[in-house]
């Protein structure tokens, strides 16, 4: 080996080290954070993830970069997040069902147990609705008139966590009740409007309607009252022992250090106060409910066993 | 009328003007290149009004959605390759004209049809938004089944030679678009486990990859080939007789152009169908009531209108659900919702009543765009109309990669890269053997709808076909798909003895 291979080696090899060192004496977060939204631009998921991010810069003293990889109901970005080191610089932006319902429901590569859950912003304001029309006041009614009818009811379904739902609720009923599934809420909006079905799940693009008196908001699924529909009772009020508390919600890959993750949590917290989220939220009638760290963390896993029992 | 004085001047403002101006820049670029599509233009182009204020940022999207739609046209005329899927039957008659060397000729029709069909679907929107919208609720899962066959039908239509081979390769779209997820019970369909199937073959790759990257391969043959008299070659002519539009060419186009706007219309309207199903329609009923003298599919300028009248009436149409009663009946529409929200306007019933002041600027921008949208078309016609004599050796390499950017633009994944070449390659090898790679995309665009609708209305109906009857709309498609398949199976003998 000539001298100047061989201090071209040395070079090198000084340099290796260094790289390996370096992170460990550098202090978290040392270069831009990147948020893979699992939806498309535009979105809930994505504009709320865009409104925090500058609130998420300030805190971290950072730029975060966000993009999106949507499909799959957010799977799609979990996957790709799996893969990914857990050192922080990459998170992912789903809803909570991405991770406590689809890995039940669906054969995926992930489960709950490969992320750490970090944040979670706004609670979906999920519902059932109908025409005014058609005279019901709560999802009693419903239930009343399904009895009577031997074809049963049909219902615009917009995800399989509804249909769980619904048919947990036919089967302790002993009524029919049959999911039209569609493209997403704008459609079963739609088809609820038109007449085509009984009455229909929505996890928000009812709300305009039902503020105009254009439907009847039956039932929440969560486990506060619907914003601006406190009268309207929830499922478990009804006396159906199932709730669905979905929220936007931010991951990373398992094994996050303490430290890291620490502030992560902090600067979440800080982000879910800043006023451009706060108004998002209040637009797309999400409330200002937050979760974040341990709290989060339970509640997403409390929410994944019961959808796993009612999955049975 | 002083709040639509008020909303006209915020339209007139010079960001709002700027925005549309900029809208539609970036529209015709998307639109001109194939391999660049809208949804990926959208996607771009949602977080770039982030910071705009509403009008700005709405005028800004629907300045990108209409321009792509116009700028489509001019790939397909001049490299046989649509800039967008929904210019894809402007093809037929687009590039025989060119290569007669009456490209620019064929570019003004397109032009000014593109933007004919969309002022008058503009103007449609704004007088006669609220019927149209509750027609909309109507269509229901019976009616939209009986929608999706009549469109199915089109497919003899449009087979070309062979009628057998365009019904296989418009069932083989039909067997690629069940790939994914069940609509129904979510189980997952031929995705082998890989969860970027779950959401079926990305639509961009398919019609990226079938139609844009196909042609390049087509193209790229006959290059290495040095078939060189085969490949792109139409010089742009310098006759002054074929680049002018006669008065008698506009005569004679207008009925049709005129027709295909009524189409587009009805397409935009009825939610899911889109630009690419109203085109092709479009273009098959004006083949099909084609007088004498008139050579569709061998460069006739009324071919050129049908197709591009109804791909641009589409857009505006398909917002009229959106500003009636704030639903989005496509996913145009479904963007400019995001942007609603963004802006803290929440569209919805009540839209008109809350922000009167805020749709009447947007209409009067909608306005404002189609001029700008003339205006620039008119002044890139004469840049566009040299691509025609950039070498092949120039123009595939480029096209290659607008195709793999834009397939990648969809999702952000290699997957999606992969995935366009793979269907190029198959749609290469399918037009070889004289399988129409159209028919295969109307196949695998309305294949899903079909499937949801059919399963939809069987559900609502109980599973008892026969309570058609109670539905006189859906009743109405399923006559006209009868009546429609009936004359596109047979009528080519009959024309065959007239003009024999």
């Amino acid at each position: 080996m000539s001298t100047l291979k061989k201090s071209l080696v040395a070079v090198g090899i000084a340099f290796t080290v260094l790289a390996v060192s370096a992170p460990a004496r550098a202090e978290y977060p040392e270069k831009p954070v990147t948020i893979t939204v699992g939806f498309g631009a535009g979105g809930g998921v994505d504009s709320i993830t865009r409104a925090a991010s500058e609130a998420l810069a300030a805190s971290l003293g950072q730029p975060i970069v966000v993009k999106n990889k949507p499909g799959a109901g957010g799977a799609l970005a979990a996957t790709a997040l799996k893969a990914m080191p857990n050192d922080g610089y990459s998170l992912a932006a789903t809803i909570s069902t991405t991770i406590s319902f689809d890995p039940h429901s669906s054969k995926l590569s992930y489960d709950i147990d490969d992320f750490e859950y970090v944040a979670a912003f706004g609670v979906f304001p999920e519902a059932l609705v109908a025409l005014p029309s058609k005279n019901w006041k709560t999802f009693a009614d419903v239930v009343k008139y399904a009895k009577e009818s031997p074809d049963g009811v049909t219902y615009a379904s917009t995800t399989s966590l509804d249909k769980v739902v619904l048919a947990n609720i036919a089967k302790s009923e002993g009524i029919v009740i049959k999911p039209v599934p569609t493209k997403g809420g704008a459609e079963a909006v739609a088809q609820t409007l038109g007449g085509h079905v009984d009455f229909a799940y929505s996890s928000g693009a009812y709300y305009s309607q039902a503020k105009a008196g254009n439907l009847h908001v039956l039932a929440g699924l969560g486990k506060q009252p619907i914003p601006g529909f406190e009268d309207t009772p929830t499922l478990e009020q009804l006396g159906y022992d199932i709730s669905s508390v979905n929220m936007v919600l931010y991951l990373a890959p398992a094994n996050l250090p303490k430290e890291v993750k620490a502030k992560l949590v902090d600067a979440f917290k800080a982000a879910s106060k800043a006023p451009e989220v706060l108004k998002l939220l209040a637009t797309r009638n999400m409330g200002s409910f937050v979760l974040t760290g341990d709290d989060i963390d339970k509640q997403i896993r409390e929410q994944s066993a019961q959808y796993a029992d009612a999955l049975k | 009328m002083e709040l639509f004085l008020q909303g006209a001047s915020d339209a007139f403002t010079f960001g709002a003007m700027i925005a549309v101006l900029g809208g539609i820049l970036l529209g015709y670029a998307v639109g001109v290149l194939p391999g660049l599509s809208r949804p990926a233009a959208l996607a771009i182009a949602v977080p770039i009004t982030y910071s705009m204020s509403p009008i700005a940022a709405i005028a800004f999207l629907v300045g990108v959605t209409k321009a792509s739609a116009a700028g489509g046209a001019t790939g397909a005329i001049l490299l046989n390759t649509p800039g967008e899927p929904s210019s894809a039957a402007t093809c037929f008659d687009g590039y025989p004209l060119s290569q007669k060397g009456e490209a620019t000729r064929a570019l003004k029709v397109a032009l000014y049809t593109s933007v004919f069909g969309d002022i008058v679907a503009t103007i449609i929107l704004i007088v006669l938004a609220a019927p149209l919208a509750s027609f909309a609720l109507k269509m229901g899962p019976v009616e939209m089944t009986c929608v999706m066959i009549f469109a199915l039908t089109f497919i003899s239509a449009l087979s070309g030679a062979s009628i057998s081979r365009g019904l296989i390769s418009g069932i083989f779209g039909i067997f690629l678009a069940t790939i994914g997820l069940d609509p129904e019970s979510a189980t997952p369909r031929l995705t082998f486990g890989m969860v970027e199937l779950f959401d079926g073959i990305p639509l961009m790759a398919a019609t990226v990859g079938m139609l844009a990257f196909t042609e390049m391969l087509n193209q790229a043959e006959a290059f290495v080939a040095k078939d060189r008299n085969k490949h792109i070659k139409s010089e742009p002519t310098t006759k002054e007789k074929e680049k002018r539009l006669f008065w008698k060419d506009i005569r004679r186009i207008l009925p049709t152009t005129i027709k295909s706007t009524g189409i587009g219309i009805s397409a935009g309207v009825i939610p899911g169908l889109g630009p690419t199903i109203g085109a092709f329609l479009s273009y098959a009923i004006a083949k099909q009531t084609a007088r004498e003298g008139d050579q569709f599919g061998k460069g006739d300028i009324k071919g050129v209108a049908a197709s591009e009248a109804a791909d641009n009436a589409v857009l505006p149409a398909s917002l009229i659900p959106l500003f009636a009663i704030g639903l989005p009946g496509s996913v145009s529409a479904a963007i400019l919702v995001a942007a609603f929200m963004l802006h803290g306007v929440v569209p919805g019933p009540l839209i008109f009543v809350e922000h009167p002041r805020l749709i009447y600027g947007i209409y009067v921008s909608m306005i404002i765009a189609s001029i700008f949208m003339l205006i620039v078309g008119r002044i890139g016609l004469n840049f566009f109309a040299k691509i025609a004599s950039v070498p092949a050796s120039i123009i595939i390499p480029f096209i290659v990669l607008f195709c793999t950017v834009g397939a990648y633009l969809e999702a952000d994944t290699a997957f999606s890269v992969f995935a366009m070449i793979a269907l190029g390659v198959v749609g290469f090898v399918m037009q070889r053997f004289g399988y129409s790679v159209i028919t295969f995309l109307i196949g695998f665009v309305v294949g899903p709808l079909f499937e949801l609708s059919l399963r939809q209305a069987l559900i609502v109906t109980n599973h008892d076909v026969t309570k058609i009857i109670d539905h006189p709309i859906a009743s109405f498609f399923l006559l006209a798909a009868l009546i429609s398949a009936v004359a596109f199976l047979k009528p080519k003998k009959l024309k065959w003895k007239k003009s024999v």
